[in-house]
């Protein structure tokens, strides 16, 4: 499995981490790319949201009919022919997005990860890091590649 | 329950006297700057709310809480699996209001009131603990509740537990990231 792009989105939508590791093909606007993602992930939510059956059960009887679930999508990844794009989706709105090979296995946890790992060690737990601003930390890097990393080896060992 | 203890057992542990005296003097020093108490409340809760914003993304990162899809959903997280994974006490949440937009927070242990006693001067302006009334709010606004949380009842003051009311003012809608060009 190939490991392509990171990007990694505020809850307002702002991306405060773009990584890319193996790019064949190199964005003509990255800017422009990453709003167009986060706009996709954001209407992918709702639809999933409002395609939902109202009778979830993890919801409290009262209110599954009063609203749609709150709380993060379980969107987790589409794929096409080339590539497979993951998503994670914290409860606080962050969103953690891996682009990789075309794999037929669920990379959240993975994500979980990075969020356990790098996001909260090298960024929540930095008292220099202001919320919500891009991450230029080089020890985020570290361990957002360590994690990866942890990820190709996986991958060899079980094909 | 079962969830905090865990975390509490993985996380690094400090001592809670440390915690308990520089608490203390946190709250001396905001005295000297502040005089009223009613002041210090207000600066230890926007101390708290700054903490809480940041400190949600660290529960849930390490504690693997199932998300909240509901306000009701966060008291028994709030209370069962925070209070036991930061401050290794248990807490319980009760007195719900009938329309779900309200509850409260009991504990009898509180690792920072260890060693404190309150002068009568502001026995009852002070809410000592008032720092966690921040914590709830920020964490909670974090995941999409606003909230008023203010503490009700103190052992301090010679109540028999200490109880924090959480009042759901409104829910928060996500916001549609907006497009710059436009």
């Amino acid at each position: 499995m190939q490991v392509y792009n990171f990007y990694l989105f505020s809850r307002h939508g702002t991306c405060l981490y773009y990584r890319e590791w193996q790019r064949t093909r190199p964005g003509s606007d990255t800017q422009q790319e990453q709003q167009n993602l986060i706009g996709l992930l954001f209407a992918v939510k709702q639809l999933c949201r409002s395609l939902a059956p109202a009778n979830d059960d993890s919801l409290p009887i009262d209110t599954a009919t009063r609203y749609m679930p709150r709380g993060p999508s379980n969107f987790c990844s589409y794929s096409t022919e080339k590539y497979q794009l993951h998503c994670f989706e914290s409860s606080t709105g962050l969103r953690f997005v891996l682009t990789t090979s075309p794999t037929a296995s669920d990379l959240t946890r993975i994500l979980q990860r990075v969020y356990r790992e790098a996001y909260v060690e090298c960024a929540i737990r930095n008292p220099l890091y202001t919320l919500g601003t891009s991450i230029v930390s080089e020890s985020f890097r570290k361990r957002l590649d360590s994690v990866i990393r942890t990820l190709a080896v996986e991958s060899t060992v079980f094909r | 329950a079962k969830i905090g203890e865990q975390a509490f057992q993985r996380g690094e542990l400090v001592s809670a006297e440390l915690v308990a005296l520089t608490y203390g003097a946190l709250v001396r020093q905001l005295f000297l700057d502040y005089q009223a108490p009613e002041d210090v409340n207000e600066e230890l809760e926007r101390i708290g709310y700054n903490i809480g914003l940041r400190l949600v993304d660290d529960f849930l990162a390490r504690s693997a809480a199932p998300p909240c899809r509901s306000f009701q959903a966060t008291a028994e997280i709030v209370a069962r699996v925070a209070f036991r994974m930061y401050l290794g006490v248990s807490a319980r949440p009760a007195n719900f209001a009938a329309d779900n937009t309200a509850y409260s927070i009991l504990f009898d242990t509180n690792p920072l009131a260890e060693f404190v006693e309150v002068p009568d001067a502001v026995a009852n302006t002070l809410w000592y603990s008032n720092i966690f009334c921040g914590v709830i709010r920020g964490a909670l606004e974090m995941v999409q509740f606003s909230v008023r949380a203010s503490f009700t009842r103190d052992m301090l003051r010679g109540d028999e537990c200490n109880e924090i009311r959480v009042c759901l003012l409104r829910e928060l809608e996500e916001t549609v990231p907006l497009d710059k060009e436009t």
